[in-house]
């Protein structure tokens, strides 16, 4: 009854954005697996939910070490205090940016007039920001003080809090990155377009390709005026574009190693490796037989020995299906869309995969 | 007698050749005969887009040293552009205009779409090369004035001619030297009046030379004149230059052309390719 709550449309939009919920939905899931009634019918799947066991076991084990190293000496507190000047620092160092990128940058020849509209409408979101972050200063120890408590739940579940934490200091980062990509994106589709009514083609819709095109006088003017106007300008925008996509995919990489350690401590099947070293014989790759005695007129006599499985293929066999998320554009397509500048979100979340 | 067939058996050798050998050979079957006056009548057309750019390039000099004033300029092209309108119609009595379906208001209507848009984004144009060093803006503008008399529709049938790209290339020159001028109103005269002088001027000229022939080389002539004494006053060496061009072009290129056309040396027979001189747009679906 509570998933279906979350079905409604801000709550889902919210579940769907945050890790935090992915992977407390995830943990529900396999609670429901440990605690079912119905006895386990093969091998795979009694090792499963003794893996699920063992590995919540020892999550929650950790999370456990985590909140009393937090809780001790006062460290949510130090934690708390150094939040703030860190996002102060952060948002003074884009203003430097910002302010570098409205001079001459790197001695790039720069449009004055767009490079001012641009520069102060960021350095005006990033005001806002800051006003934003000193206006939640005094209740920022006690909502760290309250989530702490939930890395009880696991380590996995504070790794993604942490992870979502950072998502939210950097959302300034992540709304710039938005608007410089729509500009570029815009102007982008716009030049190319009028670079086809420079030449007197046009894009034919229906057959998906070029064609020549006989326009009219003034659409012929007009087109080149802009053609000429939006030429002029890319460098600038260009460089807007550039600074915030290496901005956003510094942030999207720190979220992405984080995700890949909570995906490792998910799916390692620790009780099956802790069975390969212990009781090496209940995991069978094969059997092996070894002549005991041979003797002429006596029946031959074999010793049957079992072939542990490698510890690799014990991995790769056991291993626990996760919401993973892996990159799911090729380096190639992630190139094309970036220098279209197409919106990109690199790790997507898959639906639980199947086995 | 020998035949020229190979399936039957002759009693001549297999490498014997027939005083009839290459008869059928014909030689310059399609060369034409140019007529001097003639060619140098065609040649009039380049050398009023040379002149064109000569005086769109002189007309921008004079408005950066200041010589002239963008009202004065802005004036003149209207009472000149009026003047081109009513002779449009009045050369050919009305019949183009009938059949083309183009009434007067559409033209109003663009005349106005042109003048709104280009006094809007003329402060936009103004500052839109104020980075850009001017020997970059000097060497584009001439490219695109180069590629412009390049692709021109002189009225030959070549795969190169393309009137959109030519008339695209020289905005695109006028908008980047009309960023280089003082004010955002000098670079709203200049962009108007490049329009006249690339679109304008040569659909003027195009139905003169049509219906008046010798109105129209009267018109040329001046025309140069009148470049020429302009281009006079900023550079002699720049005149007497471009007066040698144009005496190139107009005389002694047809010259070559006619004598040329001496050494000529197409032959054609039967081995030639076939070619398909019936309609076959009957065995289209």
């Amino acid at each position: 009854c509570f998933c279906r709550v979350l079905k409604f449309w801000p709550l889902s939009f919210l579940w769907s954005k945050l890790s935090t919920c992915e992977q407390l939905g995830h943990r529900l899931r396999h609670l429901q697996v440990i605690s079912s009634n119905k006895k386990a019918q093969s091998q795979t799947q009694l090792m499963r939910k003794a893996n699920i066991f063992v590995s919540l076991l020892i999550d929650v084990a950790l999370g456990m070490l985590l909140m009393s190293w937090l809780y001790r000496k006062n460290r949510i507190g130090h934690l708390a205090d150094t939040l703030i000047p860190v996002a102060d620092h952060v948002a003074e160092e884009l203003q430097d940016l910002l302010q570098w990128l409205m001079g001459a940058p790197a001695g790039l020849k720069m449009n004055r007039a767009l490079d001012q509209v641009l520069g102060r409408f960021f350095l005006y979101h990033i005001h806002l920001w800051i006003s934003y972050i000193h206006l939640m200063s005094p209740f920022i120890e006690m909502i760290l003080w309250y989530v702490g408590l939930s890395a009880c739940l696991g380590l996995t579940v504070a790794l993604c809090i942490l992870s979502d934490i950072i998502a939210l200091l950097t959302f300034h980062i992540y709304c710039f990155y938005v608007y410089g990509a729509r500009l570029y994106c815009l102007k982008i589709y716009g030049l190319s377009s009028l670079w086809r009514l420079f030449r007197g083609k046009k894009w034919n819709v229906l057959r998906q390709r070029v064609d020549s095109c006989s326009y009219d006088l003034d659409q012929l003017f007009i087109g080149t005026l802009l053609f000429t106007i939006l030429l002029f300008l890319l460098p600038t925008t260009a460089l807007y574009y550039l600074v915030f996509t290496l901005l956003r995919l510094l942030v999207v990489i720190v979220q992405g190693l984080i995700h890949l350690l909570v995906d490792l401590i998910d799916s390692l099947p620790l009780y099956s490796i802790i069975l390969r070293l212990c009781r090496s014989y209940r995991l069978a790759a094969g059997v092996k037989f070894r002549v005991l005695e041979q003797q002429d007129g006596k029946p031959l006599r074999l010793l049957m020995q079992i072939n542990p499985l490698s510890y690799g293929s014990v991995v790769r066999t056991y291993r626990l299906p996760t919401y993973s998320c892996y990159p799911k554009d090729s380096w190639t397509s992630l190139c094309k869309k970036l220098f279209l500048g197409e919106l990109i979100y690199p790790w997507k979340h898959k639906g639980e995969k199947q086995d | 007698r020998w035949q020229k067939v190979l399936y039957e058996r002759q009693p001549f050798p297999d490498n014997y050749v027939d005083q009839r050998f290459l008869e059928e050979l014909r030689k310059n079957v399609h060369a034409r005969r140019y007529r001097y006056r003639a060619v140098v009548f065609q040649s009039g057309a380049v050398v009023q887009q040379l002149c064109s750019v000569c005086v769109f390039v002189l007309t921008w000099w004079y408005m950066d040293a200041g010589m002239l004033s963008p009202q004065g300029l802005f004036g003149a092209a209207l009472v000149s552009s009026l003047l081109g309108y009513v002779l449009f119609d009045a050369v050919d009595g009305g019949a183009g205009r009938r059949e083309s379906g183009r009434t007067r208001w559409a033209d109003l209507k663009s005349t106005l779409v042109f003048a709104a848009f280009t006094y809007g984004f003329s402060p936009v144009l103004k500052t839109l090369t104020e980075s850009i060093s001017t020997d970059t803006i000097y060497a584009m503008s001439a490219l695109m004035l180069l590629g412009h008399l390049i692709f021109f529709d002189y009225g030959a049938n070549a795969a190169i001619v393309s009137s959109t790209l030519s008339l695209n290339m020289a905005i695109f020159a006028s908008v980047c030297l009309a960023s280089r001028l003082p004010r955002s109103l000098h670079a709203f005269v200049m962009v108007t009046f490049a329009m006249q002088i690339f679109a304008l001027w040569p659909m003027l000229q195009k139905k003169l030379k049509a219906q008046t022939p010798r109105c129209y080389v009267g018109v040329t002539v001046l025309f140069a004149l009148a470049a020429l004494v302009g281009l006079a006053s900023v550079s002699s060496v720049g005149a007497v230059l471009f007066a040698s061009l144009l005496l190139t072009i107009s005389c002694i290129c047809p010259y070559c052309l006619i004598r040329l056309q001496l050494l000529k040396d197409n032959i054609h027979g039967p081995w030639d390719e076939a070619e398909i001189k019936e309609d076959l747009s009957r065995f289209l679906m």
